[in-house]
């Protein structure tokens, strides 16, 4: 039959597409369940097959309806429980679905294309791959006769049972080819496709002895009887019309018309059935149908037995072979995959879509009315009217495209399982938010990238199953897509839980090929080494895969991911695996951007790149913005941006608006062609003196301009002279870009450049803006390699590697807030702030002695008093009107130290020594502001003062019958001692150690004594937290309550400590909280 | 008319048109004067042959008929693949044998 007209085929394509999609996963299902079988779920692929099958064979695609056919015949036995779906089946459906899929995307050639190997294999399936007694399920003969006796079929019950199965009714027809057909001017052929296309043909017979012998008279063949056992949906009622044929010559056979026959089963697979008796009656005895007649040619059944012969076999190794050998043929087909130029729409969304093109011409009828009126009123009203049909519109229009991503998800089951057999690994995916839907056109691109970042955390991820469990893990892998919607973004990520990527050697390998200098591997990041993987060239040398474990084309991912305007950040730990997670547009025909201007052009870039916005003003530029070699950065909180400067990156006129007669003028201080001096690329920053000396020194052309000055005094200090930032990241780096102003973030529509333009890199497109004026769409990534970004980056890592540095120099002499106050002449003291509770000013005079004690009244109560010079030999306090209270809130009570001004707080970074003035009450001393400062001790103070103030306390911990211990880990000796006296005073018996690896030790050594842990935060060797987590890591002493002592406390030290398991914090030497703490933290454990 | 081709203990016949109802008659008189004639092997070469109605089918069978009481056998060659669907689906291949116009196919 010819093919039939190009819009039936063209459905049934699609349909059989979709069909298909489905297919590979239920498959996967399938296997997964092995011998317990979901029924629902083979059905499903069953039916898939069948209406494959039957379109294929309507349409006369003699090719795709035979495969189809021996496919559905194998997934009729896996769902009679005959065949095991075994991997090895399941591979050889699968391969034919793969050539099924090829046939219906080539559907124009499928009829000439080859088949056989799989015909071969699904055929040795079906005939001997099933245990013997079971084998009898397919050959099970049952006798089909008519309640009249006389007729008989002898059918396989599985042809009958299958019919029961799909509903449908069985039937025995009986023509005439004479009458029925002949006579109605048919022939056979035409009443076989007749009712091939409205059900199945399970058997025929024509029944010969009707006809007679050839010397018969010729008026005898008057009758050819042709009895078809018919298998269909369609009702008795109307089956008989449908064939066109009396209905007394249709039979419904019914379940009493169906007896199991006894025959002998043959053993063998001979294909020919050779008849040798003209006896209806004898020949059904003696020859049962095969069910794989179409099988019978000498070669096909060869090898169709070869398999089978195989599959039976115990041994694995033929069996694998055989199929590799039957595979190799077929792996990879070479499907040409035509983009389908059709999509499918919900109805609803047709039915909006219409509602809103009838508003959309019910507004134009009311435009071209109120035009004539000239209205002004009226055309705002239709104005608006228009603004929201068009935005619906176009809503609905977008939607219209949308496509989930399941559909290209549905596809990494199959690739999953496929590289985890072939490489001998174990790998469950999970697939989460196949609903979230993206433009047709992403989830087109975003497949091949996907696919490769799938293979990749299969093949380098996921590690060998004894690797996994030598390193802890569960034998099976896990890798998980996931897809979910964030800020009008869809974000995917793939993440395993395999070896992760160690950026030490991704960094050397880089160095190795000569990608990066040594120096620029020491200061790069763990996520800039990680994202080495990105460099092109990188990828190539095959070496470096067996090295790093990834990188094979990662280059060609971030490119295509780029070209769709997405993001791609890999998050990995080395030993736990690797997240890579992609941010993609919903769409990409209209993006949310933001407007930027320069000069008089406007410039869009698209919201996904930028994280936020900055604007200095023109007096805190020469703060904010630093430079670090020739490269100006600026500091945005902890971190240091690289700035780049738009004009000079697109070789744009420096212009600058005047603020006083707001006109526009070239910006004096910097030209295109020195955009690489080493002079500040910030306008309006540069106004002391060495800045222009440089200037002056290296450019001569400037002089011209010196009677514009004045001017500028005024334009630094104007809001037009702030500096704008917008902060964009390409995912893998994040820099400053700075433009001449922030205009609207809009909604642009996005038009492709011009061929002209295509070589431009730093423009991804263009668009259109409300005024008619064309904006170029800037590409942050082009934009930073035009800037050669990348060596911008490293000299940024210098910079916050010299500033690390420093804080950590800082961080040995222990920061610390401490209250600087004067007591004698010339004698500085200093206590920590934190101790203190307030400062107050009072009187001299007001100072009453109550009981040989100082108080003074305040607020109704009276405040002891007291001087250092009591309990120190300190200089006693000056004589003087003004006195300066400094108020302690010690357990419970107040106390005020009596001081001289000028007091004051200060953040100071000490050496402090703690033998030349140590005595009671002074703890050390230390040089601040060039002044030797003894340094309180306020407890040990009040102490000598008040003994009965602490007594209390004391009791409660000695009456315990054993002495608490405390490991103690501090690197500061000063403070390591201090820390021991408060604890050991308070009856705990300490343990002490100068750094974590040795506090790590000696707990371990003493691993029965300490009942909790106090650490000190930054340490050499092995720091608190790190102690933390390797107390907390450990089953022996992860019930130990762990107390850091710190004198940075930040939110984020918190909150990693919290995370790292440190129970709680303590600001250095407040002895107070630190005792209230211990007591807690042991009272609970 | 139908060619008629001997060789050694066996005997083709080769009709040169569509076995019709108009052309029936003509064949079966063919057939018959060759059954007649002693031929037990007998061959009919379809290679000619794209379409066979009622009445040819019937001929067909009746020429199997007629060999099978002498202990002869009928055999249909060259069938195109429709055809040769046809007679599959027939159940004919039970009586007659058949072989396609290539042997290789299915």
């Amino acid at each position: 039959m010819s093919i039939q007209d190009d819009e039936t085929l063209q459905l049934y394509v699609e349909e059989s597409l979709e069909q298909l999609a489905d297919v590979e996963n239920d498959l996967l299902i399938i296997e997964e369940a092995g011998a317990d079988i979901d029924i629902e779920m083979v059905n499903k692929v069953f039916r898939s097959a069948h209406s494959i099958k039957g379109g294929g064979g309507f349409l006369g695609l003699e090719t795709i309806k035979e495969l189809a056919h021996k496919m559905e015949n194998i997934l009729g036995l896996i769902r009679n429980h005959k065949i095991v779906p075994s991997p090895e089946v399941i591979n050889i459906l699968l391969l034919a679905f793969d050539k099924l899929r090829e046939l219906v995307n080539n559907v124009d050639q499928s009829n000439g294309m080859d088949i056989l190997e799989h015909i071969v294999a699904l055929t040795g399936l079906m005939s001997v791959s099933l245990p013997l007694d079971e084998k009898k399920g397919i050959s099970n003969m049952v006798d089909v006769r008519l309640s009249d006796g006389g007729i008989i079929f002898s059918v396989s019950e599985f042809d009958i049972s299958q019919a029961k199965k799909n509903r449908m009714f069985i039937y025995v027809v009986e023509y005439d080819l004479i009458h029925d057909v002949q006579k109605k001017g048919k022939t056979p052929i035409d009443i076989v496709r007749e009712m091939q296309e409205v059900g199945n043909i399970i058997d025929s017979k024509v029944d010969i002895n009707a006809v007679g012998t050839l010397d018969s008279d010729i008026s005898l063949l008057n009758r050819l009887p042709f009895l078809v056992l018919f298998s269909s949906i369609i009702e008795l009622d109307s089956i008989g019309s449908v064939l066109d044929i009396n209905e007394k010559c249709i039979r419904l056979v019914t379940e009493d018309m169906v007896a199991v026959s006894y025959e002998d089963i043959p053993s063998t697979t001979e294909p020919k059935l050779k008849e040798t008796s003209i006896q209806i009656e004898s020949e059904i005895e003696e020859k049962p149908l095969k069910l794989d007649e179409k099988v019978d040619t000498p070669e096909i059944h060869a090898k169709a037995e070869a398999i089978s012969e195989a599959l039976s076999m115990e041994e694995d190794i033929p069996t694998k072979k055989v199929l590799k050998d039957i595979m190799t043929g077929i792996d990879a087909p070479t499907i040409k995959s035509k983009a389908t130029a059709s999509i499918r729409v919900q109805l609803s969304l047709l039915d909006a879509l219409m509602t809103l093109a009838g508003e959309l011409v019910l507004s134009r009828n009311q435009l071209l009315q109120v035009i004539g009126s000239y209205d002004p009123h009226d055309l705002e009203l239709i104005g608006q009217k228009l603004d929201i049909v068009t935005s619906e519109l176009q809503e609905a229009i977008m939607l219209t495209r949308m496509q989930p991503i399941g559909n290209v998800f549905n596809k990494f089951p199959r690739v999953v399982r496929d590289m985890a057999k072939s490489l001998n690994k174990e790998v469950e995916l999970t697939l989460e938010g196949q609903e979230v839907e993206l433009d047709k056109t992403i989830i087109e691109a975003i497949s091949d990238p996907l696919t490769h970042l799938v293979r990749n955390s299969v093949d380098h991820g996921i590690e060998m199953p004894d690797e996994r469990i030598q390193a802890g893990k569960d034998e099976q892998g896990r890798i998980s897509l996931r897809a979910y919607h964030e800020a009008g973004q869809v974000n995917i990520e793939i993440s395993d839980d395999g070896g992760g990527l160690d950026e030490k050697r991704l960094a050397a390998a880089a160095v190795l090929k000569e990608l990066i200098t040594e120096d620029q591997a020491r200061v790069m990041s763990k996520k800039e080494k990680i994202n080495l993987i990105f460099t092109p060239g990188f990828s190539t040398a095959d070496k470096i895969t067996d090295v790093s474990g990834r990188g094979v084309g990662m280059d060609v991912v971030k490119t295509n991911l780029d070209k769709l305007g997405g993001v791609i950040e890999i998050d990995s730990q080395i030993g736990e695996g690797t997240t890579i997670r992609i941010k993609l547009p919903l769409t990409l025909a209209i993006i949310p951007s933001q407007i930027v201007s320069l000069g008089k052009e406007r410039y869009a870039i698209p919201q996904v790149n930028i994280d936020e916005l900055m604007r200095i003003s023109a007096n805190k530029v020469k703060n904010k913005i630093e430079k670090v070699g020739d490269a100006e950065v600026v500091r945005l909180r902890e971190q240091l941006l690289p700035l780049l400067n738009l004009a000079d990156i697109l070789g744009v006129e420096r212009t600058y608006v005047d603020s006083k007669d707001g006109i526009e003028r070239r910006d004096r201080r910097t030209k295109i062609a020195d955009r690489r001096s080493k002079k500040s690329l910030i306008p309006m920053s540069d106004d002391d003196n060495a800045e222009e000396d440089l200037e002056t020194s290296t450019e001569e052309s400037n002089l011209s301009d010196q009677n514009e000055r004045p001017e500028d005094i005024d334009r630094r200090y104007h809001a037009k002279s702030a500096v704008n930032i917008v902060v964009v990241s390409t995912g893998v780096f994040t820099y400053g870009l700075v433009v001449g102003g922030l205009l609207d973030s809009e909604e642009i529509v996005v038009k492709p450049l011009g061929r002209h333009l295509r070589h431009c890199q730093g423009y991804a497109g263009a668009t259109i803006m409300g005024d008619g004026h064309v904006a170029l769409i800037l590409d942050v990534a082009g934009i930073a390699r035009m800037a050669e970004l990348s060596s911008l980056e490293s000299i940024h890592r210098l910079a916050e590697a010299t500033i690390e540095k420093e804080i950590d120099k800082k961080l040995i002499h222990e920061v610390q807030s401490l209250l600087v106050f004067m007591n004698g002449e010339n004698e500085q003291f200093a206590v920590p702030l934190d101790q203190v509770a307030r400062i107050e000013k009072i009187k001299a005079k007001s100072i009453e002695l109550v009981s040989g004690k100082r108080v003074i009244q305040y607020r109704e109560a009276s405040l002891p008093l007291f001087t250092i010079d009591e309990v120190a030999n300190v200089k006693p306090l000056e004589d003087k009107e003004d006195l300066k209270v400094i108020v302690f809130n010690i357990t419970g009570k107040e106390v005020g130290l009596l001081t001289t001004g000028p007091v004051d707080a200060m953040e100071v970074s000490i050496e402090i020594d703690d033998t030349i003035f140590r005595q009671t009450g002074i703890m050390g001393s230390a040089i601040i502001g060039e002044h030797t400062t003894l340094l309180i001790d306020i407890y040990e103070m009040l102490e000598t003062l008040n003994p009965g103030w602490f007594t209390g306390r004391e009791k409660t911990q000695l009456e315990k019958d054993k002495v608490t211990t405390i490991l103690l880990a501090e690197d500061s000796n000063f403070f390591r001692k201090k820390v021991t006296k408060i604890l050991k005073d308070e009856g705990y018996d300490v343990i002490e150690a100068e750094d974590g690896m040795i506090a790590w030790n000696l707990l371990k050594e003493h691993a029965d004594e300490v009942s909790l842990v106090v650490t000190d935060i930054e340490m050499p060797n092995m720091d608190g937290l790190s102690l933390t987590l390797k107390i907390k890591e450990d089953n022996r002493f992860s019930h130990l309550p762990v107390i850091t002592l710190t004198c940075l406390a930040g939110e984020d030290d918190i909150k990693k400590g919290e995370a790292i398991g440190v129970d709680d914090y303590n600001i250095k030497l407040d002895r107070e909280s630190l005792m209230k703490s211990i007591q807690t933290h042991l009272h609970k454990s | 008319m139908s060619e008629i081709i001997r060789e050694e203990n066996k005997i083709t016949i080769r009709p040169n048109d569509n076995i019709v109802a108009s052309m029936s008659h003509e064949l079966r008189e063919e057939l018959l004067s060759l059954i007649e004639g002693g031929e037990k092997g007998l061959i009919v070469d379809m290679k000619d042959v794209l379409m066979i109605d009622s009445v040819g089918i019937g001929v067909l069978v009746a020429a199997h008929n007629s060999l099978s009481k002498c202990d002869g056998k009928l055999t249909v060659i060259n069938l195109t693949e429709d055809l040769y669907h046809l007679f599959k689906t027939m159940r004919l291949d039970q009586h007659l044998e058949l072989k396609t116009s290539d042997e290789l196919k299915y």
